[in-house]
């Protein structure tokens, strides 16, 4: 089976052998022991890859089935399970499992069998495994089960290696010698030992053990404070003939640590990825001068570790020269500057061009390089001219400016120019100041991470106070700037550092102004403090602080840190919720979106349930449908669908605000007596705000509804004679006044006057929700709509049902009234307000011929903004922003506001204004 | 012990009968794993048993035991049905006996043995460790 011969042989023929394969391999089982010699051709040749091809699983091989287990039991458990199958056998009684399987994956064990009652005796009194959690293998996932990678690597001795895990994670270490055949390793390391400790009080010293890491520095007996004297002594390693300090339980021979350790757990050889650096074989070096100046060393005695270390650096350095040298001798090759064995680099010359590969050496003018493109995967290197070759710098990747005038300077790479007359260069766009700078690329590395930390990273600080957290806003050679939880930057050395939180960060939520849950990746607009009126994404938060990112910004990396209740939810998520709401809301024919509006309102509000079965009972809305509200009853475990109408709200989440007034009670008694159409007026108040709001959006048809109620309607008479008498003449006159116009009513008092605003907005369409509810509790608006067959009017209901205006007092003009806006006069006369008195009459320019007059809010009402005007916000969540109308979608219109956001907004809150220019 | 069990054949299955004969690992600590065919036991056990699947590797002395062995594995398939299973079929230890295999194998042979092997014919499960 060569590659060739799969390629031509058909598909049939394929499938023929596989067959062949698997029944030979059945009839070979009398033969076994020959037989494998007959299969068996050398090492791994590609033969040997086609044939394990032939291997996957088949419906005829047995079915495995996984198992959750307690991590780290899995070998245990596999061993236990083949010691039961064993046991059995002999008794004769075989289980009739083929294979127990711990692979790689923590948590899980396999067992492969036939039948599936095998398997569950097989685990039946396995402890540390779950049964319920059996699951059966797909056919196709076989094989992954089986994939291991090589975890665990031998060391040799002398071999450089780094500690995995504990006290000393990450550090470099020297294997001094091996024992059990290679399973344990005796290293010799820096110590990191913390002097200070003996003499701190327990609790203090059990919180500095595990916040603080002490720096590496060699052990030196004369940093002992006295009380450590105690736990000094001179004794041998265990296996070695030398004399070390023992101290706390370790072994210190020439100030350095010789621990035991198990390799692959404790351990790891130090790879071509993350060689000894510089900087670390310095550390475990700088021991030679240290100790001649105490212990009268001679350069004989010199530690073995530390000569090694030693030798390595020169080696290191050496090449580095080399390296610098061939580049000087070669001043052509001026693109090629900088090389470090191990860069990523491009072939720019020659039969190769184009070609990447990572330099291996550097010898004189030529360098070696280990091609990374597969179609080379054979060839193991190529040698170029240093001239030949240029470092590889990939657009988009994150590097450090190691030197020049931006040295230190992180960033991302927006641009890789070779044209330019500076050689080859890259644009990089910096992370602190959002600057672009251009940097030959030779001088830049692909370094962005110090000490495991990165960019924008929420790390703990330690020292003032246990709660300070900042976000990571540069990274420095040796430090970072750090962005605190208070907005104060400051600059933090990397073992000042107490971990990253950024997973906790992703988890959090918060709620911004108006109770919106926020997390991270959300945009937030900011509703007040310096920032006010910006726009940002959330890059971290910390408990009720969040860090903003805004790509604008050049100060802190575009970090900057608000409180999450002065931020408002920005973008999608609100707006979509906002539109489903809308759309729910014309998904009921004429149903206002006025009641949309109050669907939104309705969830968390108190109520009370005003007819059938539940009459009377008080309760919390906790869902809201276009027809029916689900009402969780406050007296009883139980939640209720209630059809709207039959409920009046009374009060907010907090519970019932408004006293229950002297009207709703005869209206309920009323109701009780009466029963029928005539007690209809005082049950659920909504319907009268939806009939009214109707015809504000809708044209001339929507009128009818409401119309016919006014004034005449027998309907609501009844209620009203019975317990509204006082008002009524006042309901009577507003209903008259009511012909959705500016209307002709001169009142001169202020509450009448405001009342026909109401008419008067209402009627012109432009209205702000809250004028019709502004007359407090008369009865404005009392229509009867006929969709609902009922007239249903509660004044309690009246100001909560608007909730979003019940704010706004009933001698407010409405929230439009304000300068530049444009109106329309009661003779059709279009003009701009200019000026506001404070007697609440303002001064109106007349577009046609410029002349002022004087209107009170009544007299006016707002104009129906087109595309492209200057509109102001007068309604809902975005009250007060102003923007450009760029279109009308139905009840819902576009806008760009002064950040060039867009917003959507109901259309009707919409009030035309003098554009700026 | 093949040989013997093949030939009580008919009384109990020959896959049964060799169950039986399985050496387990006895301990948890101290596995090695033997380099050709895979087979985990303790030191101990290579060191009493040698390799059922690999008798040519004479592990008397501990030296031997050492260069034939390996601590470096990874996976382990508890194999009670060579013949049967898939899982056998596809680490290639189906011709060997029921025990508990290495799923991979980091180590190499000294050039002798490993000469000595491929003059046998034979192949061998440990790889080099990945560079």
């Amino acid at each position: 089976w060569g590659l060739d011969d799969l390629e031509t042989a058909s598909a049939a023929d394929i499938a023929r052998d596989i067959e062949e394969r698997h029944h030979s391999e059945i009839n070979r089982w009398d033969r076994q022991r020959g037989r494998e010699e007959e299969r068996v051709v050398g090492g791994q040749s590609s033969i040997a890859e086609v044939s394990q091809q032939s291997l996957v699983p088949s419906v005829s091989d047995p079915s495995l089935w996984m198992f959750g287990v307690t991590p780290g039991k899995e070998q245990e458990l596999v061993f236990q399970i083949m010691n039961k199958c064993v046991a059995l056998a002999r008794t004769g009684k075989p289980l009739g499992i083929t294979a127990a399987i711990a692979a790689q994956s923590k948590g899980r064990i396999y067992i492969e069998s036939y039948s599936e009652p095998a398997v569950l005796e097989a685990i039946r009194g396995v402890r540390n495994l779950m049964g319920y959690t059996m699951r059966v293998v797909p056919i196709n996932d076989m094989t992954t089960v089986m994939n291991v990678t090589p975890s665990k690597k031998p060391v040799r001795k002398n071999d450089w290696v780094r500690m995995t895990r504990g006290h000393y994670k990450g550090d470099l270490a020297l294997v001094k010698n091996l024992k059990d055949s290679g399973l344990c390793a005796v290293i010799q390391c820096v110590p990191r030992i913390d002097f200070t400790l003996a003499d701190l009080p327990p609790e203090e010293r059990r919180n500095r053990q595990r916040t603080i890491r002490p720096p590496q520095k060699f052990f030196n007996q004369s940093e002992m404070t006295p009380s450590q004297r105690h736990s000094y002594s001179r004794s041998k390693f265990p296996g070695t003939t030398e004399q070390c300090d023992y101290f706390e339980g370790n072994y210190y021979l020439d100030g350095y640590l010789i621990k035991e350790v198990t390799v692959g757990t404790m351990i790891k050889a130090c790879t071509d990825e993350e060689p000894p650096t510089l900087d670390e074989l310095q550390r475990f070096t700088q021991r030679n001068k240290a100790q001649r100046e105490y212990d009268d060393v001679g350069d004989d005695d010199e530690n073995e570790g530390s000569k090694a270390a030693a030798s390595l650096l020169d080696r290191l350095s050496a090449l580095q020269k080399r390296t610098g040298l061939a580049l000087n001798k070669d001043e052509t090759a001026a693109s090629s500057a900088g090389l470090i064995i191990g860069d990523v680099v491009e072939v720019i010359e020659g039969d190769l061009v184009g070609m990447r590969g990572k330099l291996i050496s550097v010898d004189g003018t030529t360098v070696k390089i280990k091609p990374m493109s597969a179609d080379l995967g054979l060839t193991s290197e190529v040698e170029f001219l240093a001239s030949q070759v240029r470092k590889h710098i990939a657009e988009g990747a994150h590097v450090k400016v190691i030197d020049g005038h931006y040295a230190n300077e992180t960033g991302t790479v927006v641009a890789v120019d070779s044209s330019s007359s500076g050689g080859h260069t890259a644009i990089v766009l910096t992370d602190l100041t959002h600057k672009e700078i251009s940097v030959r690329v030779a001088i830049s590395t692909g370094r962005d991470k110090l000490a495991g930390y990165e960019l924008h990273d929420l790390v703990v600080l330690s020292g003032g106070g246990n709660n300070e957290v900042g976000v990571i806003v540069r990274v420095g050679r040796e430090e970072f700037s750090v962005v605190n939880n208070h907005g104060i930057v400051r600059d933090v050395r990397p073992e000042e550092l107490r971990g990253k939180r950024n997973l906790a960060s992703q988890r959090a939520m918060a709620l911004d102004v108006q109770g919106n849950q926020i997390k991270c990746g959300d945009s937030v607009s900011i509703a007040e403090g310096p920032h006010k009126g910006k726009t940002a994404s959330i890059k971290r938060m910390s408990r009720s602080m969040l860090f903003l990112y805004h790509q604008a910004r050049t100060e802190n990396a575009g970090i900057f840190v608000v409180r999450s209740r002065s931020c408002v939810l920005a973008g999608n998520r609100r707006s979509h919720e906002k539109r489903v709401v809308a759309g729910g809301g014309m998904g009921r024919g004429r149903g206002p979106p006025r009641g949309g509006k109050s669907d939104d309102g309705m969830i968390g509000k108190t109520v009370r349930v005003q007819s059938g079965a539940w009459k009377g009972y008080l309760g919390v809305v906790t869902d809201a449908t276009p027809t029916h509200v689900q009402v969780e009853l406050h007296s009883r475990l139980k939640k209720v669908m209630v059809v709207r109408e039959r409920v009046a709200v009374i009060g907010d989440k907090f519970g019932a605000t408004e006293p229950r007034m002297k009207g709703e009670t005869e209206s309920l008694s009323s109701s009780t007596n009466g029963g029928g159409v005539a007690s209809t007026p005082f049950l659920g108040g909504q319907t009268p705000m939806h009939g009214a709001a109707t015809p504000m959006h809708d044209s001339a048809g929507a009128f009818t509804p409401s119309h016919p109620s006014t004034g005449t309607d027998d309907v609501w008479r009844p209620g009203g004679s019975i317990d509204r008498a006082p008002v009524e003449e006042e309901d009577e006159r507003s209903d008259v006044a009511n012909p959705w116009g500016p209307s002709g009513n001169d009142d001169d008092d202020d509450s009448s006057f405001l009342t026909s605003t109401t008419a008067d907005t209402a009627g012109g369409g432009w209205a702000t929700s809250s004028s019709p509810d502004s007359s407090s509790n008369t009865w404005t608006t009392s229509t009867s709509s006929p969709q609902y067959g009922t007239t249903k009017t509660e004044p309690q209901n009246r100001s909560s049902l608007s909730d979003d205006h019940a704010s706004s007092s009933s001698l407010q003009p409405p929230v439009w009234f304000v300068d530049r806006v444009y109106v329309t006069t009661k003779s059709s006369q279009t003009g701009v307000i200019r000026e506001i008195h404070s007697d609440k009459s303002a001064s109106v320019e007349l577009l046609d011929d410029k002349s002022r007059i004087t209107v009170r809010p009544g007299e006016v009402s707002m104009v129906a903004p087109k595309e492209h005007d200057m509109v102001l916000v007068t309604g809902g969540a975005d009250v007060g922003v102003e923007g450009e109308l760029v279109c009308i979608d139905g009840t819902d219109a576009i806008l760009k506001d002064g950040n060039d956001d867009f917003k959507i907004v109901e259309f009707f809150h919409l009030a035309k204004i003098e554009s700026d220019s | 012990m093949e040989e013997d069990s093949e030939g009580e054949g008919v009384e109990v299955p020959v896959a049964v009968a060799e169950l039986a004969q399985a050496n387990v690992p006895t301990s948890l600590r101290g596995l090695r794993c033997c380099k050709r065919c895979g087979l985990i036991k303790t030191y101990d056990q290579f060191h009493n048993e040698g390799c059922e699947n690999c008798p040519f590797l004479v592990m008397e002395d501990s030296a031997n035991i050492e260069r034939c062995t390996s601590a470096f594995f990874d996976g382990q398939a508890a194999i009670m049905d060579p013949r049967e299973s898939w899982a056998a079929k596809w680490l290639r230890v189906d011709a060997y006996v029921p025990g508990v295999y290495a799923i991979s194998v980091t180590g190499q042979f000294p050039r002798e043995i490993e000469e000595q092997l491929e003059n046998m014919g034979r192949r061998w499960r440990c790889r080099p460790p990945p560079k």
